[in-house]
């Protein structure tokens, strides 16, 4: 290698490092805070903000793999109601008493290929949504339907505006300041690039049938 | 919720301030007996001086090494029990990816930044397969490897929710145990419905070891194709190729995985001996360069990677480097045995290039000296040294010597017989080689027989000398192995229970369970030990 190009630091590499000291102080930061229990309402706020910033830092991380084209599922076997259940001792030490969290395995197997990193960011932006939307409940729930996989998120809230229902198959999607839409292009995303053997995954979002309450659905393929 | 108050705990980070953060969060937990290292070779240091139950360990540890490398190192070295839970936390998301592509993969890792329940809820699911497979790592630690296949049968039966777990587990049980068509067979089912690496390159290895080296190799490019991050297989790719009588490939194919990943040392020691085999000077001498270099802060270099380098150097006419690279060994490695021996018997080829006899000589002596003092197990390029050693001082019985304990040792290795038959070309004693190499494995089948005889005839002592004398020298050959373990047994049937010989027995029968534990011969053996066991009231494991 040409050694005045090996001393050469480029702005890539930089960014690179950068971004991984942000990410272990954060991780320090949100261990910390952890550690602070979960008791006092302000402690538990902060741990919310805490986990929306780093969510909206591994969001932006992804949007940088997706302009190099180099956003791939990584998939591994995995026990849906385990990682539904991680997600769920989450949101509850996050809520604490202002809101019910239950989570439930309507049949899915014991293990799954899907990229657990990506499908939990997917649904962490579902979870936020919920957070916002919610009066006293929300549902995580795993389970089959036909050959695929799903995982959804269900609130109490007033379901979904119609403006986002009637994009859901679309590409465009509204992205708000307060990036519902954000959320939501991401999670289509992720859905498209669980693929194999020629079928992708896909996202589903609805409102209840009662009238009342979002459902937000990512499917994954065998 | 699960009792962590006995846990031992290592945590393994360069930054000191997430090592706390992370004791504080596991203290949560329960878990308070812990332990941290800033570093890798730290870690190797507590790890060999204390049992953990767990190790929770960063991806990226500077610059030397990462946690990966640490896995693999203290896996493969049986630093840790397959019990140890073995946890990575990493702030890079390709960390997946190296997952997905690694020959050994950590119980479950966490992706920085991570929240203490997220690291409660795995620990948990960690823990409760470990206890699930408690019974598997049982038979493991006593080398029952069958048995660990049939545990591996009953809970996939009994639809185990780790399914997958005991599919991978079995499957390199399988092929440990030389059972490759079953292992085959299980590879292929897994691979119809999904292309999983690992399942692939087990394949290809499956049909390796069946040998079927053109089929293996195959698989092996197709693993690539499909992964070309997948470095373990350009690892068995290599082995394939020069056992198929390819070496340039072999060479090739380690060359491309390193232009992936630099750093593997192991892999660029493994480049630097074939390109030497090959003839290659260049490339080893760069290899084996960077290996002493790169190693100097790492925890799994040894005084080899030095000799290693020391040998090209030689081979190159660079007699000082060369003896300084000995040097060198010797101030980082001390003069244990095994250090003297194996650079005294490079200083004497190094004398001998240089035209310098008496120092030749002199360190042969040292060497021979050293191996007495040592013992007999020579690793194997130190053992075709010396006997090229041996012939260029004109020790010639003692050089052919060497060269039949190595093939008799090593008598189905290919590279082994190759790296020989070029000694022996080029100390002039290349019409030798076939009457050797053939001779050696007619000498074992002969030293098993004689041994055999002398039982028979009930000369029992006379017999056990015989049979321990050529099972140490030979120590990878199996069948002295077995028939020097049953002489051993025949006699205290006989004569009543001699611990130090049953001991030896035990010890003999230990050392080939792994590879050998399911031929006949072994079980019957190992039945007749427990059989004398019971008769003499001795409980034998």
């Amino acid at each position: 290698m040409n050694p005045a190009r090996e001393n050469e630091i480029g702005l890539k590499d930089v960014l690179a490092a950068n971004l991984h000291e942000t990410k272990n102080l954060m991780g320090q930061l949100m261990l910390r805070l952890d550690a602070m229990g979960t008791s006092e309402p302000p402690v538990r706020e902060a741990r919310f903000l805490c986990q929306q910033i780093s969510d909206r830092m591994v969001q932006m991380l992804l949007l940088f793999e997706l302009q190099d084209e180099q956003l791939k599922s990584q998939p591994e076997a995995h026990n849906p109601a385990d990682f539904l259940l991680e997600l769920r001792e989450n949101a509850r030490a996050w809520a604490g008493a202002q809101l019910v969290i239950e989570s439930r395995d309507e049949g899915a197997p014991d293990y799954w290929y899907f990229d657990r990193a990506l499908t939990e960011m997917a649904l962490m932006n579902a979870l936020h949504n919920a957070f916002r939307h919610a009066r006293q409940r929300i549902e995580l729930v795993t389970g089959m339907r036909g050959d695929c996989l799903y995982f959804s998120v269900r609130d109490d809230g007033a379901g979904f505006p119609d403006s986002v229902l009637h994009v859901a198959g679309g590409h465009s999607l509204p992205i708000s300041r307060d990036g519902t839409g954000l959320g939501l292009y991401f999670a289509r995303m992720i859905a498209a690039v669980h693929t194999n053997q020629g079928r992708s995954g896909s996202l589903e979002l609805r409102n209840n049938e009662s009238g009342s309450g979002a459902e937000f659905t990512l499917l994954l393929p065998k | 919720m699960i009792d962590y108050s006995k846990s031992r705990v290592l945590i393994v980070d360069d930054s000191q301030a997430m090592c706390s953060s992370l004791r504080i969060t596991l203290s949560n937990f329960g878990i308070t007996r812990s332990e941290s290292s800033n570093s890798a070779g730290e870690a190797i240091f507590r790890i060999r001086h204390r049992e953990f139950d767990m190790i929770v360990c960063d991806y990226n540890l500077g610059d030397s090494t990462d946690g990966q490398q640490l896995l693999e190192y203290v896996r493969r070295e049986h630093l840790i029990q397959p019990s140890v839970v073995f946890l990575m936390v990493t702030a890079e998301r390709s960390y997946e990816k190296v997952v997905l592509c690694a020959e050994m993969a950590p119980d479950d890792y966490l992706l920085k930044p991570f929240t203490a329940e997220t690291m409660r809820v795995r620990l948990e699911k960690v823990f409760d397969k470990k206890a699930v497979f408690s019974t598997i790592y049982a038979h493991l630690a006593e080398s029952r490897l069958a048995e660990a296949v049939e545990e591996c049968d009953r809970l996939l039966q009994a639809q185990s929710r780790y399914s997958v777990d005991l599919f991978r587990m079995k499957g390199e049980l399988l092929l440990d145990l030389g059972r490759e068509e079953e292992a085959q067979q299980l590879y292929e089912s897994l691979l119809s419905s999904r292309a999983i690496p690992w399942a692939r390159l087990g394949l290809a290895k499956a049909m390796r070891n069946s040998g079927n080296l053109d089929l293996a190799a195959e698989q092996l490019q197709v693993v690539i194709e499909e992964m070309p991050e997948y470095l373990a297989a350009y690892d068995v790719l290599a082995k394939v190729h020069e056992e198929n009588g390819h070496p340039e490939l072999a060479q090739e194919s380690l060359a491309n995985a390193l232009r992936m990943s630099p750093g593997n040392l192991v892999r660029q020691s493994a480049l630097g001996q074939v390109a030497f085999r090959n003839g290659d000077l260049e490339t080893a001498t760069r290899a084996f360069s960077s290996v002493v270099d790169k190693g100097r802060y790492s925890f799994s270099r040894s005084h080899n990677d030095f000799v290693n380098l020391s040998r090209v150097q030689m081979e190159n006419g660079e007699f000082a480097k060369a003896l300084q690279s000995l040097n060198d060994a010797r101030s980082a490695f001390g003069t244990a045995p095994v250090v003297e021996l194996a650079t005294s018997t490079m200083e004497t080829l190094i004398h001998h290039a240089a035209n310098n006899a008496a120092a030749s000589t002199a360190a042969l002596d040292k060497a021979i000296a050293a191996r007495a003092e040592a013992g007999i197990d020579l690793a194997g390029q130190t053992a075709i040294d010396l006997a090229k050693g041996c012939f260029v001082n004109g020790r010639v019985d003692e050089g052919r010597q060497l060269v039949r304990d190595m093939v008799s040792n090593y008598y189905d290795d290919t590279m082994v017989k190759r790296s020989v038959r070029q000694m022996l070309d080029a100390v002039g004693r290349g019409d030798e080689s076939k009457a050797l190499i053939e001779d050696s494995v007619a000498d074992v089948i002969k030293l098993n027989n004689d041994g055999v005889l002398l039982a028979r005839q009930g000369n029992l002592a006379g017999a056990i000398d015989l049979l321990l004398e050529a099972a140490r020298r030979m120590p990878q050959n199996v069948q002295l192995g077995l028939n020097a373990a049953q002489a051993l047994i025949v006699e205290s049937d006989r004569t009543g229970w001699n611990e130090e010989h049953m001991r030896e027995a035990q010890r003999l029968l230990g050392r080939h369970a792994a590879a050998h534990g399911d031929l006949p011969k072994f079980k019957k053996i190992k039945g007749y030990l427990k059989d004398v066991g019971l008769k003499f009231g001795v409980k034998v494991t």
